[in-house]
């Protein structure tokens, strides 16, 4: 419990400093600094703010994911954003292809080919890495880059929606609709989370969560995954590959990330729309960063960063000095917080407990 | 009563919760060698850091030639005349000897001036009877040689009290034997030496007085000759040795492991050419040889981390590569790995996980692709309690464990499945005297069960002593071999440094 508590303890008092940072940046921009603590009383205890929260939190959840099963393989995938685009339109792509299946058959089949368009992008960066030891962050951005080309291209001239102005695809069929959490409930007679996009891809996103801790901490090859992201020297004299380990990590990350595409197209938008993602794919570094890469805690921080980016949102209605971008200076402040953990988490714990003491 | 060079009066230093010093007293008279032992983690580092500057005394005083000292830094501690041969070099090896020696204490902060630092050298060299090359590069010299340079650095800084830090862990016996000579003519040019090492006979043959540590306390100073090599080694352990246990010969048989013509390449240099050996079961067959002489690459061919060998290699008949690594080691390949740190345990992981490294699919501790912890947890214990691993804790983080400790859980790892054929890389490198006791005795046991150990230590003493058959390596190639009754050291010397007969 003391060791959970001391593990916890640094991401918290990370928040908590960019919090006082974020509030002394309202100041200096003449702004009360109430209309912080208002835009996060609204996104986080607000039924209709929580809907938005819980509907930002789930692609955080699968690309912290995505990164968080390469850095347990000391591997970094900076590719998530890719991923992710590649999942959204192979979606779109089976759903053009089969129409009319049956939500029995085509949500699972657009989890399926989400997580596979996703996993063999993230695959080719590990095959390239295992085989040609080309380095992983060089290849994951570059595939970015093509991913993007292509999705571009596919939405522009392959699924375009004609009677539209803006760059976006023809809809999904009901065969590939994920349930709204509001229609969810709604079925239990209960009004939750109206008229926002939350949507039941938060609770395969949590499993997602669950599945990814159980692989990595209570199965052999996730075992063999850990030991080579802490010593390929000794995995190789334990017999473990570390060849199919790089492969299988970083296919894993990219099929996590694709995943993003369901709660986008099956569970919201039911289609993709050129730049629909605010970067989730680089936010999700973030992410797996402050949950230490392990699967359970970016559940608490995919909530965090989800509650960042809807109460940026709130605070943007709120206050007409805050723009947007604020938000992002927030969050860097709040990721710089945590990766210098190293540098004052100790130092700080230690005078914390002295105080104690006295 | 000679005149006093330096003393430690009630010093404790603690790191944590770990007191790495209790209350150390004792005084080192000038112009004599003094010898300190005591197995790892007894204290002896740490309380000559103390000395050299490198950490500060928590409690306790230090008086360097009558007068009380407290350094903060190796500067304040060589500006008193104490100067540290460390036991990994600190040496530039592009560089020449002479710009080595000079580094960090040239006359100029902009400039170095050649001529009076190379006037200088030659005459410390003429006083102290080094013949170094001072325009050589530090690269191109043998180890022994590099040690040279390393003494010449904290001459060239005028020390008068000189501490050695294991200094003969990496010379060949001929080495060891010009090296003590070396120290002795240092002693008659009126320096102090402190000797700090694990090896009783040196300590023996060179020291005037030995001072004796154990658990971060002083057991006793005595002068050496009244100790003999058993009286210091229970002094050092707090307890009576065993004796080997007694060694019955090995029965002929047919080789387990065959190897014709075995070469291997590694960055387009032959690294090891046209090795032949065989080994029996029941047999433990030593690999003799000054470390970086192939012995790496050897190790990794027969551990299967690298099979780019030409040659034939051959286990029971069939090829050396016919299984997997992961498979060869359920069959019976036990590997304690050369570099325990990096390549045998991983120290974030806890005990309980570097149980599973190698073994992560076998049958007791998983099924169906699952790792039962619970279960893991208990082989574990088991193993902690056979081998007297501390802390008795599975689930303890293999990082905080000693290093005898870890080496303990290496081997008992490796062991503990049916070894027919155990590769034993420098099983007892950096692991104290109990430990290396315990380790030893494990091997025989497993030895005298009828499997085939192959043993590679840079330690002559341990491979005389486990040995039933002895190979020297020799720049890729076997140099010699000899059987236990033939063994000889002078000649495994000779063999050692690249002579034949």
């Amino acid at each position: 419990m003391r060791a959970l508590l001391r593990s916890m303890a640094p991401p918290v008092l990370g928040l908590g400093f960019s919090l006082v940072a974020a509030a002394l940046l309202l100041l200096l921009l003449g702004e009360k600094t109430t209309v912080l603590w208002e835009a996060l009383y609204n996104s986080c205890l607000t039924d209709f703010g929580l809907g938005y929260t819980l509907f930002y939190m789930t692609p955080y959840l699968f690309t912290g994911l995505g990164v968080a099963v390469c850095f347990q393989c000391g591997l970094f995938n900076i590719g998530g954003e890719g991923q992710l685009y590649l999942g959204a339109i192979a979606i779109v792509a089976v759903a053009s292809v089969l129409p009319n299946l049956s939500p029995w058959f085509g949500i699972p089949l657009g989890i399926l080919v989400a997580a596979g368009a996703g996993g063999t992008w993230g695959g080719i960066a590990g095959w390239l890495k295992a085989k040609r030891g080309s380095h992983e962050v060089i290849v994951t951005i570059l595939l970015n880059f093509i991913a993007f080309a292509i999705v571009n291209y596919l939405i522009l001239y392959q699924f375009d929606n004609p009677n539209s102005q803006s760059p976006e695809t023809l809809d999904v069929g009901p065969g590939y609709r994920i349930a709204s959490l509001s229609s969810l409930f709604g079925a239990l007679g209960l009004s939750l989370f109206d008229s926002t996009p939350a949507n039941v891809s938060l609770f395969i996103a949590i499993a997602t969560a669950f599945a990814a801790y159980f692989f990595l901490f209570h199965t052999s090859r996730g075992f063999a995954l850990r030991c080579v992201g802490k010593s390929i020297r000794a995995s190789e004299f334990a017999g473990i590959s570390v060849q199919s380990q790089t492969l299988l990590a970083l296919a894993l990350g990219g099929a996590f990330s694709g995943l993003v595409g369901i709660n986008e197209v099956m569970g919201s938008q039911h289609k993709v729309i050129e730049g629909f993602s605010p970067q989730y794919g680089f936010t999700g570094i973030a992410v797996a960063l402050l949950a230490r890469s392990h699967p359970l805690g970016v559940i608490v921080s995919a909530f965090l960063f989800g509650v960042l980016q809807n109460s940026a949102r709130e605070l943007e209605f709120l206050s007409d000095k805050v723009t947007k971008e604020l938000a992002v200076v927030i969050q860097a402040i709040l990721i710089g917080f945590v990766a210098a953990q190293a540098v004052w988490g100790k130092p700080f714990l230690r005078w914390l407990s002295r105080e104690k003491k006295r | 009563m000679a005149p006093e060079a330096f003393s430690f009066a009630s010093v404790s230093k603690r790191f944590g919760a770990v007191q790495a010093n209790a209350a150390v007293s004792f005084s080192v008279q000038d112009k004599s060698i003094h010898g300190v032992v005591g197995e790892n983690g007894a204290g002896k580092s740490t309380i000559m850091k103390l000395l050299y500057g490198l950490y500060t005394p928590d409690e306790g005083s230090i008086t360097v030639r009558g007068k009380k000292v407290k350094f903060r830094s190796p500067q304040d501690a060589l500006a008193e005349g104490i100067g540290m041969v460390h036991q990994h070099f600190m040496l530039v090896p592009t560089l020449a000897v002479w710009e080595n020696v000079v580094l960090g204490s040239e006359p100029h902060a902009w400039a170095s001036n050649r001529k009076k630092s190379l006037a200088r050298l030659s005459e410390i060299q003429k006083e102290f009877g080094f013949h170094l090359d001072l325009e050589a590069k530090v690269e191109t010299l043998p180890v022994g040689l590099q040690q040279q340079v390393e003494i010449l650095k904290i001459l060239y800084r005028e020390a008068k009290i000189l501490i050695f830090d294991e200094p003969t862990a990496v010379l060949t016996p001929q080495e060891v034997d010009t090296f003590i000579e070396r120290l002795r003519g240092l002693q008659a040019q009126g320096k102090t030496i402190i000797f700090i090492s694990h090896k009783l006979k040196e300590i023996l043959k060179l020291t005037d007085r030995v001072t004796v540590m154990r658990q971060g306390k002083v057991v006793g100073s005595w002068e050496t000759d009244s100790l003999t090599e058993t009286s210091l080694a229970e002094a050092m352990i707090g307890r009576k040795m065993h004796s080997l246990p007694h060694r019955t010969p090995t029965p002929a048989a047919e080789p387990l492991l065959k190897a014709e013509k075995l070469s291997v390449t590694s960055a387009h240099r032959r690294v090891l050419s046209d090795l032949s050996f065989s080994l029996r079961a029941g047999e433990v067959v030593g690999v003799a040889g000054v470390d970086g002489n192939g012995q790496q690459e050897w190790i990794e061919t027969l551990a299967r981390v690298r099979s780019d060998y030409e040659g034939h290699l051959t286990w029971k008949g069939q090829d050396y590569r016919a299984w997997s690594t992961y498979d060869f080691k359920q069959r019976g390949l036990g590997v304690i790995p050369p570099d325990r740190l990096f390549e045998a345990v991983i120290l974030d992981f806890t005990l309980s996980e570097n149980v599973l490294l190698g073994h992560h699919f076998a049958t007791e501790v998983t099924k169906g692709g699952r790792v039962f912890w619970p279960q893991l947890a208990k082989t574990t214990s088991d193993l902690i309690h056979r081998f007297d691993i501390r802390p008795n804790d599975p689930q303890a983080r293999m990082g905080g464990l000693s290093g005898g400790n870890q080496q303990k859980l290496v081997v008992s790892r490796e062991l503990s499945r049916n070894v027919q054929l155990l590769v034993a890389a420098h099983p007892t490198r950096g692991v104290d005297i109990g430990a290396i006791e315990c380790i030893h005795s494990e091997i025989l046991r497993l030895r005298d069960q009828g499997a085939a150990v192959i043993l590679f230590s840079s330690e002559l003493d341990e491979i005389l002593a486990l040995s039933d058959r002895i190979l020297v390596l020799y720049n890729g190639k076997i140099q010699g071999e000899c059987t236990r009754a033939e063994a000889d050291e002078t000649q495994i010397g000779l063999w050692m440094t690249g002579g034949s007969q």
